[in-house]
């Protein structure tokens, strides 16, 4: 549309003066985004919404710098004792944003709650036995067993203060249910934000904490002043809003508006590779398996012919229009498990998966159902598709069986699913947590057994010296690679769509950091 | 049918370029997409003929085009022409069938009311009222909705277009019935009614005979504009992501999933589709004014 | 008469329940929305112990007759999304829903009206060809179809309106859109789409009108006094053709009300219908009964007053005949 008629144009301009004069004062940040957060209380839901809204308006004792890598918060500093003991000293005036004064008592209190049975972020805190108040400003956090992580895992283990919990009766997590909890939907943090504003499932705002605890140059570089998130659930409405002006950020830009975004003169793109690998995974659980007879998947053959069927560089080029990194490992790019050379990916080749078919006792190939989500991966529906017309050429004839989240995802957490696609993503910034719960253990384990992975997931855990544990996950992606396991596909890419006025730092948590955000 | 076609409805039909010209585009349609697996050179709903490499081909007077692909591709490498034909057949049989299943219930339902009355009336009376205290969208979008979460894909595809149909059809027997009702009442009073009966005849050959023929004039328009709004009821439910599966979709689904690629440059996605629903619905409206006219002829 | 109303409150009632019972029996098979509380880490004991909290493990009975006892007690829980009282949620979404309605039928009355006299008086001129053929095309438009031209080009190529969302000031009775300009300006865009519909229906139901007032016998006398045709349609025409119009407008309210659920889904505009839509996908049983009990109600309830109107106006009904 790049000839516009005049009158068209002098219209346009009329209409953004009119809609200039009508902005707000200050540093607005308008933030659209696919659905609102389920739960606000600070161990409510451990989602990725969710901790967009807490990290900016809660504290833990240590924080995430723009980097993603843990600095102190309301620790001023720690030490670890000689029995692994770490020993926190607390940063002395802070206030929350209720009014009350932040001491140890709050983190005792807090870390009990993160550990409670309903609390949905314990497993931050599984290694931690408990916390425990030298004085007011100093606490002992001890140690169940060594945790390698537990600096960043302590950043997600928000403060909150006691005398507010008990006054609203909120003492316990409300473990996942909304019972009308009074943290749902109000917050009383320390943060750099408080809430001020919040109507669930459509918009929330937020405001610069003038009391904020931090210096500007380590904890609050960036200048907005107000946060306002707005949930467009369509993702056609979504970029139309931000290509209309109506929004500073939008942080799931759907792939086939990237360019329009992009060629628009008032908005930028920025992106990075993000830690979640798209993979196909079957059901090893069983000798049956429901849509087929019996388990083919349960040769590793056809699994690997699944995996030379699949052309994960066209997939890249035509569905994800080059926004994603093709892989045949789960560890993400730049953790420990990762090398290219591992990743690297073939050709996708019909034939050679049909000889191995062969080779594996289905000449004639054979039907299977594969359970794919439509609403909850980058381009999720249409890479199945892209899928199944690959597979069927080698001669798998797939019924592809696309269903929302909430559909889809109990036939997996129940082993109903004989194949099916899952993203995997891990809020540790290592890639451990992701083999635990797929090769392992969790509830997304889907029946892969193999001593040898189970052993050494089990030594990574406690490892600290960081080149044997990198030897230690390479190994694993090397056995899982030669296994076929899951099929991986590619790692998704983070594309942020933005005005030109606006900087925020875009990591692989696809997180926004609004202390980073800097607005001209 | 001898008083049906008493107002020389041919006549009246060849005098009109607008019903002529709305059917010709219906019949068009309708044997486009009849025959779609003969006139266009793939299916697209088998993965085996699709191909990655075809994506994203625009129409074939733009730059980049392919002749393959008159009106291009989507991001599957699917042709626009061929999913838009095979997408219409779905539309419009659900569309027939749903109006269908209406008129066979309301006109049922209407006949036994006007000529039973008493307490057969009166049942049909508060069961159009029950019916008419909900829009059938909104059962349409729970029913569909949560049917759809029950069964499995395979299911699904063969379920689902029942599900909607019977949503949509259920949603509208009300207007039949109350139409046929009341016509039913004053049928029954005249003359020929009445002297049929003083000759003994049952009352099931009255009803047949007589009353049926007469009732079907005014239920016949009532249809026509039904078909049109069944069609885009299917259409509003497929785009809400209630309606049939991706994997057969109906002009809705194409639309819904077109309307991804809106402001990619790929507007041949949902144009077409968008405005085959539009063509569609137009003439059958207009077909539906013009019959309006044609067996009321009381007005204009 | 009193006895009569009373009766006829009796049935209102009973199908309002029978509705109530449909809602529950849809609902029964729906997928329960354990999974979207919990989220995405969640261990299989965690979703075993909501689903035991939220009752959802108990039969179907039970939970039924739980439901119709607290229903009765007017007890419509607490939303599973949002945490909030659904009483207060319907409250809280009400008022966009009704003042997009609003908008969109005066934008409808006022379209409708003019149009549909204009083509009635003029019947046979091009103009009048033009416009009928118009609203012909404007009823075979889907809803959804006109909202995403209308983001297209008012929004995307024009950005004379925003795309979505609902812009909105506090005022002494809810938060309105109708009292600023960027209020306008959000409301305009889902107004006119949810009227398209309804001024094609609109122009052709006053037309009809029109014409039918015009074979009447005082017409046909006024001429014959030799009255001016702008006095017959000013004086007698329009104030005869619009009092009908204005009856079938307000019943129209009510499937206004249900059909602004696409309308507003297109543009995320904040009110019954997205909460509606929001609701199925998450499985919010509790927000999913209530709206289909609300709209069963408001149908019911406008029915109800269009009988009364009518027995207070048609003496025969009034003696019950």
């Amino acid at each position: 549309m790049k000839t516009k008629n005049t009158w068209l144009k002098a219209a346009t301009i009329g209409a953004a003066l009119t809609a200039s004069a009508t902005a707000m004062a200050g540093n607005d940040l308008r933030w659209g985004m696919t659905g609102d957060a389920i739960s606000l209380d600070p161990q409510g839901v451990l989602g990725a919404v969710e901790i967009i809204f807490l990290r900016n308006v809660y504290d833990g004792l240590m924080v995430v710098d723009g980097d993603n890598q843990p600095m102190h918060g309301l620790a001023e500093s720690h030490e670890v004792l000689a029995d692994g003991t770490i020993r926190f000293t607390l940063r002395k005036g802070v206030k929350f944003h209720g009014g009350q004064d932040f001491t140890a008592d709050d983190v005792v209190f807090s870390i009990a709650r993160t550990q409670g049975e309903k609390s949905a972020f314990k497993s931050m805190v599984a290694a931690v036995d408990k916390a425990v108040k030298v004085d007011d400003y100093t606490v002992d956090i001890i140690m169940k067993r060594p945790d390698p992580l537990i600096l960043s895992n302590l950043a997600n283990a928000y403060i909150m203060d006691s005398g507010w919990a008990a006054e609203h009766g909120v003492e316990e997590a409300p473990g996942g249910a909304n019972k009308g909890l009074y943290t749902e939907n109000n917050m009383n943090g320390t943060g750099m934000l408080k809430l001020v504003e919040r109507q669930p499932t459509i918009s929330s705002t937020l405001v610069r904490n003038d009391n904020f605890w931090g210096d500007a140059t380590d904890y609050y570089p960036g200048n907005i002043d107000r946060v306002i998130t707005t949930t467009i659930g369509s993702a056609s409405t979504r970029v139309a809003t931000l290509l209309s002006g109506d929004l500073e950020l939008v942080t799931e830009v759907p792939l086939p508006d990237l360019g329009r975004v992009d060629s628009d003169s008032n908005l930028k793109i920025e992106g990075t590779a993000q830690l979640r690998t798209i993979f196909f995974g079957f059901n090893l659980t069983t000798d049956n398996l429901v849509s087929t007879e019996g388990n083919p998947f349960a040769k590793p053959e056809v699994r690997k012919a699944v995996s030379v069927a699949l052309d994960r560089g066209l997939i890249q080029k035509k569905i994800m229009r080059g926004v994603s990194v093709p892989t045949t490992i789960l560890a993400y790019p730049g953790t420990q498990g990762h090398t290219d050379a591992l990743a690297a990916v073939e050709k996708g080749n019909p034939k050679k998966a049909k000889e191995m078919l062969a080779a594996a006792g289905y000449p004639d190939g054979f039907s299977v159902q594969l359970d794919c989500p439509n609403n909850r991966y980058v381009n999720d529906e249409s890479i199945c598709q892209a899928a199944v017309s690959m597979l069927a050429k080698a001669g798998i004839k797939v019924n592809l069986n696309a269903l929302p989240k909430d559909q889809w995802m109990p036939l997996l957490l129940e082993d109903k699913s004989d194949f099916y696609m899952l993203g995997f993503g891990t809020p540790t910034n290592d890639s451990l947590f992701t083999f635990g719960h797929i090769y392992n253990q969790g509830p997304f384990q889907s029946g892969y057994a193999n001593a040898e992975v189970t052993a050494l997931i089990g030594e990574a855990a406690v490892e600290a010296d960081a080149a044997k544990r990198t030897v230690m996950m390479e190994k694993i992606s090397q056995i899982t690679k030669d296994d076929m396991a899951v099929v991986p596909v590619h790692y998704q890419m983070i594309n942020w769509g933005m005005t030109n006025g606006l900087s925020i730092p875009v990591d692989f948590s696809n997180l926004p950091n609004f202390r980073y955000a800097v607005m001209q | 049918m001898q008083k049906f076609l008493q107002h020389n409805i041919v006549q009246d039909y060849l005098r009109t370029p607008s019903a002529i010209l709305s059917s010709l585009v219906l019949v068009a349609i309708i044997f486009c997409a009849i025959f779609a697996g003969y006139i266009t050179n793939q299916n697209p709903f088998d993965p085996l003929q699709l191909d990655l490499m075809d994506s994203q081909i625009p129409p074939v007077w733009l730059e980049y085009g392919d002749e393959r692909f008159i009106f291009g591709t989507d991001e599957q490498g699917r042709d626009v022409l061929a999913a838009l034909f095979y997408g219409s057949r779905l539309s419009l049989l659900v569309g027939l069938a749903s109006v269908l299943l209406s008129c066979f219930i309301g006109i049922g339902l209407g006949l036994a009311a006007g000529f039973f009355r008493g307490t057969t009336d009166t049942v049909v009376t508060r069961l159009a009222d029950l019916q008419m205290t909900i829009p059938g969208l909104i059962v349409a979008l729970m029913l569909a909705g949560v049917i759809k979460s029950q069964i499995s894909m395979e299911m699904q595809e063969t379920v689902m277009i029942y599900v909607v149909i019977l949503a949509i059809g259920f949603s509208d027997w009300p207007k039949y019935a109350r139409v046929t009702r009341s016509a039913v009442m004053i049928e029954s009073q005249e003359d020929y009614v009445l002297a049929a009966r003083a000759m003994g005849a049952s009352p099931w050959y009255i009803l047949f005979k007589h009353v049926l023929p007469n009732v079907m004039r005014s239920n016949i328009v009532i249809a026509t504009v039904g078909l049109g709004i069944a069609i885009m009821l299917e259409a509003t439910l497929s785009f809400l992501g209630a309606g049939v599966p991706v994997s057969t979709p109906s002009l809705g689904t194409l639309i819904r999933t077109g309307s991804n690629f809106l402001f990619a440059g790929e507007w041949w996605v949902v144009f077409f589709p968008g405005l085959m629903l539009i063509l569609t619905v137009f003439s059958i409206n207009i077909l539906g004014d013009w019959l309006r006219d044609a067996m009321n002829p009381k007005l204009d | 008469m009193a006895i009569k109303l009373l009766q006829r409150l009796l049935q209102s009632m009973l199908v309002l329940l029978a509705t109530g019972f449909l809602a529950f029996l849809i609902m029964s098979f729906a997928p329960d929305p354990v999974d979207n509380i919990a989220g995405d880490y969640a261990t299989t004991e965690d979703r075993a112990r909501i689903r035991a909290e939220l009752g959802y493990d108990r039969p179907f009975l039970v939970q039924y007759g739980e439901y119709m006892v607290k229903f009765v007690q007017w007890d419509l829980g607490s939303s599973l999304r949002t945490s909030e009282p659904v009483a207060e949620l319907i409250a809280s979404r009400a008022p966009a829903t009704l003042e997009l309605v609003l908008v969109s039928t005066i934008m409808t009355l006022g379209a409708g009206i003019w149009l549909g006299i204009y083509t009635g008086v003029h019947r046979r001129s091009k103009r009048t060809q033009a416009i009928l053929t118009s609203s012909l095309l404007g009823i075979s438009m889907p809803t959804f179809l006109l909202g995403l031209l209308a983001i297209y080009i008012g929004a995307v190529e024009l950005g004379w309106f925003p795309a979505s969302g609902r812009k909105a000031v506090d005022t002494w009775m809810w938060t309105s859109s109708l009292v600023s300009l960027e209020g306008w300006r959000s409301i305009f865009m889902p107004a006119l789409t949810l009227s398209i519909f309804n001024v094609g229906l609109f122009i052709r139901l006053v037309r009809a009108d029109v014409l039918e007032i015009r074979t009447m016998d005082y017409i046909k006398f006024a001429r014959a006094r030799g009255l001016p045709e702008k006095t017959i349609n000013n004086k007698h025409v329009l104030p005869n053709a619009i009092m009908p119009v204005i009856n079938v407008a307000a019943l129209n309210i009510g499937v206004m009300i249900a059909f602004s659920l696409i309308t507003e889904s297109v543009f995320q505009w904040p009110g019954l219908g997205l909460m509606f839509i929001q609701s199925i996908s998450f499985s919010d049983f509790p927000v999913m009964s209530a709206y289909f009990l609300l709209v069963a109600a408001i149908f019911i309830g406008l029915n109800l007053l269009a009988d009364v109107l009518l027995s207070i106006v048609d003496p025969r009904i009034r003696r019950g005949e």
